[in-house]
C-alpha cells in the first residue's frame, strides 16, 4: 500500500489537561508517512513539558506567542509539505488506525478532495459516544442530529446545503483534504473569522464535494471548557455571517439558487423517513455527494449512493 | 501440533496490570484465542489500557490445548487449556463460576475495546440496578485497524421477541460478545439451566438464556469493535438498510420499517409491540448516563 505523506497541525495554549492524549491518538497509530507538527502560543500550565516529552516524533514544533488559533494555524500549514493535510485540537482526539483509513480513501478515489468520517464525541473521561448531547432544555444542536437513523443522512453535505444552514456543524477534527485542495482554496485560514473553519469549508466547497465515510476517524471531546462553548453567542453570530455571505454568492452565481432551497425542504422529510422514490428527490435537487463505504470482505473503499 | 512462538517481543509490550485491592471492581474478560499471537495481544492492550480508579480486569484466555499462545511472563492473564468442545463449555462455565469478577465480557482475539469501556460500563452498572446486562454501539474493525460502522441505532436495539425470530432466521444481525457486558450475579442465576450448544456461537446460547430473565439495554457508546464475523457477507456490508427488517408478514415489515426509519409516533408501534428496552444515553452536562424511552 501507498502512504501518501499526511500532515497534522495541533495548535495549542494551555491545554496540559488533554494534550497528551490527543498527541498520543496521533502517534501510536504508527502511521509510517506522518508529518506532525505542533504550534503552542507559550502556554504556561505544563503544556509545553508534555509535548516536550514527544518532541523526538514531532516535524515541527514551534512555541511563541501568537495572535490566536488561526494565526497559529497558519503557522504550522505554512511548515506542512504532505499530500493530505488536517489539523486536531487538543481536547480531541483521532481513533484507532484512522489515519490508514484516511490514506486508503485517498488512495482509491482519486475524485475525493475533501473527506469526513463518521462523526463520533468523547466525554471527559475519554469514552467514545454515538450522539452529542440532547436534552430538550438545553438545546445545543438540532434534535435532528440524534435521530440515529438519520445520522448518515444528516451527515452528507453539499455547497447548497451548507449554505441552505441545513446542518449542525462538519466535523473538524474528522476532516482531511488533498493539497491540491487547500492550494486552490487559498492556501491559508482566514484570521478574521471565529469560525474560521466554517469559513475554511465555504472555500473548499467552491471547489469540491465534501464525502462522508463510514469510518471512525476522529471526535470532538465535550467536557464543557472548549473555545467554541465558551464564546457560543459570538461564535453562532460568525458562523451565520460565514453562511450568509456564502450564500449570498451562490445567489449571485445561479438563479436557481432560491428554487431548489424551497424545494429541497419541502422534500426533506422524504429524504429522512426513506419514502419510496420520493427520497431521491432532495439529495438530487441539493446534489449530494455518495457515502463513502468500506467492503470488509475486499477491504476496499468505494462510494455508494445507498 | 503447533505452538506459537513470541518470535517479536517488543512487540507485546503490554501495560502491567496491578493485583486488585479492597474494593476494587473486578471485570472478568474472557478472550478466545484464534491461533494469531499479533491479534492477541493487540487485544491485550485495549484490556490493559483501560484507565479507571479502582477498575482492575481479571483475564482468561481459552485456547485449544494444540494451540498455546505465547504471552509475556509480565502480563497477568490466566491460560485455560481445552481439548474439545464439549470440554471448552464446562472449561468456561467452571471458569467464570470461580470468578470473583462483578461484570463480564467475552470476546475473540482480534477485537478491542475503546478506551472508557469499562469505565463506563462500572457507571452503568452501578448507576441503574435494573441493568443487568448492556450492549453497545457495534464497529467493526478493518484488516488495516480502522473501525468502521455501519447502520442505525434501531438496529441495534434487541429484545427476547427480536433475538428469537433472529436466531432462526439467520438474519446476519447478531449481538456483539465484546460490546455486550453482564453481571456476574445474571450468569449465576442461569448457569445450571445454560446449554451451549454451538463453540463458535456459545454467546448465542448464552444471550438466550439471558433474555429469557432480562431485559438487554442498549447504550449509545462505542464499547469495542468486533471483527467481521462470518454470517455477514460483502454484500450484506453495502446494503445496510437492507439487512435487519426480519419481519415475515408485510404489516410487520411496515411496522418494522416505521421504527427504524424513525417516523414519528408511527414508529413507537413497532418500538411497543416487541417490547424494547429503554437506551442508555449519556448527559454531558452532568457526566452521567441516564435511561431514554427513545
Amino acid at each position: 500500500m501507498h502512504y501518501p505523506k499526511i500532515s497534522i497541525v495541533t495548535i495549542s495554549f494551555n491545554s496540559a489537561q488533554y494534550i497528551e492524549d490527543m498527541i498520543l491518538s496521533i502517534l501510536d497509530q504508527g502511521y509510517p508517512n506522518l508529518e506532525y507538527i505542533i504550534v503552542d502560543g507559550g502556554s504556561t500550565d505544563g503544556t509545553v513539558d508534555i509535548i516536550e516529552k514527544y518532541k523526538h516524533k514531532l516535524t515541527v514544533f514551534i512555541c511563541e506567542p501568537d495572535k490566536g488559533p488561526a494565526d497559529a494555524l497558519n503557522k504550522g500549514f505554512k511548515r506542512a509539505t504532505g499530500e493530505i493535510m488536517g489539523w486536531l485540537n487538543t481536547d480531541d482526539r483521532l481513533h484507532t488506525k484512522s489515519l490508514f483509513a484516511i490514506a486508503g480513501i485517498f488512495n482509491s478515489l482519486p475524485d475525493v478532495s475533501w473527506v469526513m468520517g463518521f462523526p463520533t464525541w468523547f466525554n471527559a473521561q475519554g469514552t467514545c459516544l454515538n450522539e452529542i448531547h440532547y436534552n430538550p432544555a438545553k438545546r445545543y444542536y438540532l434534535p435532528q442530529y440524534i435521530g440515529d437513523n438519520l445520522h448518515l443522512k444528516f451527515a452528507r453535505w453539499s455547497k447548497w446545503r451548507f449554505a441552505m444552514g441545513d446542518f449542525s456543524a462538519i466535523q473538524q477534527e474528522s476532516v482531511f483534504w488533498r493539497r491540491s485542495l487547500w492550494e486552490k482554496a487559498g492556501g491559508h485560514i482566514k484570521e478574521e473569522f471565529l469560525a474560521f473553519d466554517l469559513e475554511l469549508w465555504t472555500r473548499f466547497f467552491e471547489h469540491a464535494q465534501l464525502y462522508t465515510a463510514q469510518v471512525l476517524v476522529g471526535g470532538f471531546r465535550v467536557h464543557g471548557n472548549q473555545l467554541s462553548f465558551n464564546q457560543q453567542q459570538r461564535y453562532k453570530e460568525e458562523s451565520r455571517k460565514v453562511i450568509d455571505t456564502f450564500r449570498n454568492r451562490l445567489f449571485r452565481q445561479t438563479f436557481g439558487y432560491t428554487m431548489r432551497s424551497i424545494l429541497a425542504r419541502a422534500t426533506k422529510p422524504f429524504y429522512y423517513y426513506e419514502t419510496p422514490v420520493l427520497k431521491k428527490i432532495y439529495p438530487a435537487l441539493l446534489d449530494l455527494p455518495p457515502h463513502i463505504v468500506y467492503d470488509l470482505s475486499t477491504n476496499s473503499f468505494s462510494v455508494s449512493e445507498k | 501440533m503447533k505452538t506459537e512462538k513470541n518470535t517479536n517481543p517488543q512487540n507485546f509490550s503490554v501495560p502491567q496490570a496491578t493485583a486488585p485491592g479492597d474494593g476494587d471492581t473486578l471485570f472478568f474478560a474472557g478472550i478466545m484465542y484464534t491461533g494469531n499471537n499479533q491479534l492477541l495481544h493487540n487485544t491485550l492492550n485495549s484490556v490493559f489500557r483501560q484507565k479507571a480508579p479502582g477498575i482492575k480486569p481479571e483475564v482468561y484466555i481459552f485456547h485449544a490445548a494444540q494451540h498455546v499462545p505465547a504471552i509475556d511472563a509480565v502480563i497477568k492473564v490466566r491460560l485455560v487449556s481445552f481439548q474439545n468442545e464439549g470440554d471448552f463449555f464446562s472449561k468456561y462455565t467452571d471458569t467464570v463460576n470461580q470468578s470473583a469478577a462483578q461484570y463480564c465480557v467475552t470476546l475473540r482475539s482480534g477485537e478491542e475495546f475503546f478506551d472508557g469501556a469499562f469505565d463506563s460500563v462500572e457507571k452503568i452498572f452501578s448507576k441503574h440496578a435494573q441493568v443487568n446486562w448492556l450492549t453497545g454501539i457495534q464497529t467493526f474493525k478493518a484488516k488495516e485497524g480502522f473501525n468502521i460502522t455501519l447502520g442505525t441505532t434501531a438496529m441495534r436495539r434487541w429484545s427476547y421477541k427480536i433475538y428469537e425470530r433472529n436466531l432462526y432466521k439467520n438474519s446476519g444481525r447478531y449481538i456483539p460478545p465484546a460490546s455486550t457486558f453482564w453481571r456476574k450475579s445474571v450468569w449465576s442465576s442461569i448457569a445450571s439451566e445454560l446449554h451451549f450448544v454451538s463453540p463458535s456461537d456459545f454467546c448465542e446460547d448464552l444471550w438466550l438464556a439471558f433474555f429469557k430473565t432480562q431485559k438487554l439495554y442498549t447504550c449509545k457508546a462505542y464499547f469495542s469493535s468486533s471483527v467481521s464475523h462470518e454470517k455477514l457477507n460483502a454484500q450484506t456490508f453495502k446494503t445496510p438498510n437492507s439487512f435487519y427488517l426480519v419481519e415475515d408478514h408485510w404489516l410487520g415489515k411496515l411496522k418494522e420499517f416505521f421504527f427504524i426509519n424513525n417516523i414519528p409516533y408511527l414508529r413507537l408501534f413497532y418500538r411497543n409491540e416487541i417490547e424494547l428496552s429503554p437506551l442508555i444515553r449519556f448527559d454531558y452536562e452532568t457526566q452521567s448516563y441516564y435511561l431514554s424511552e427513545y
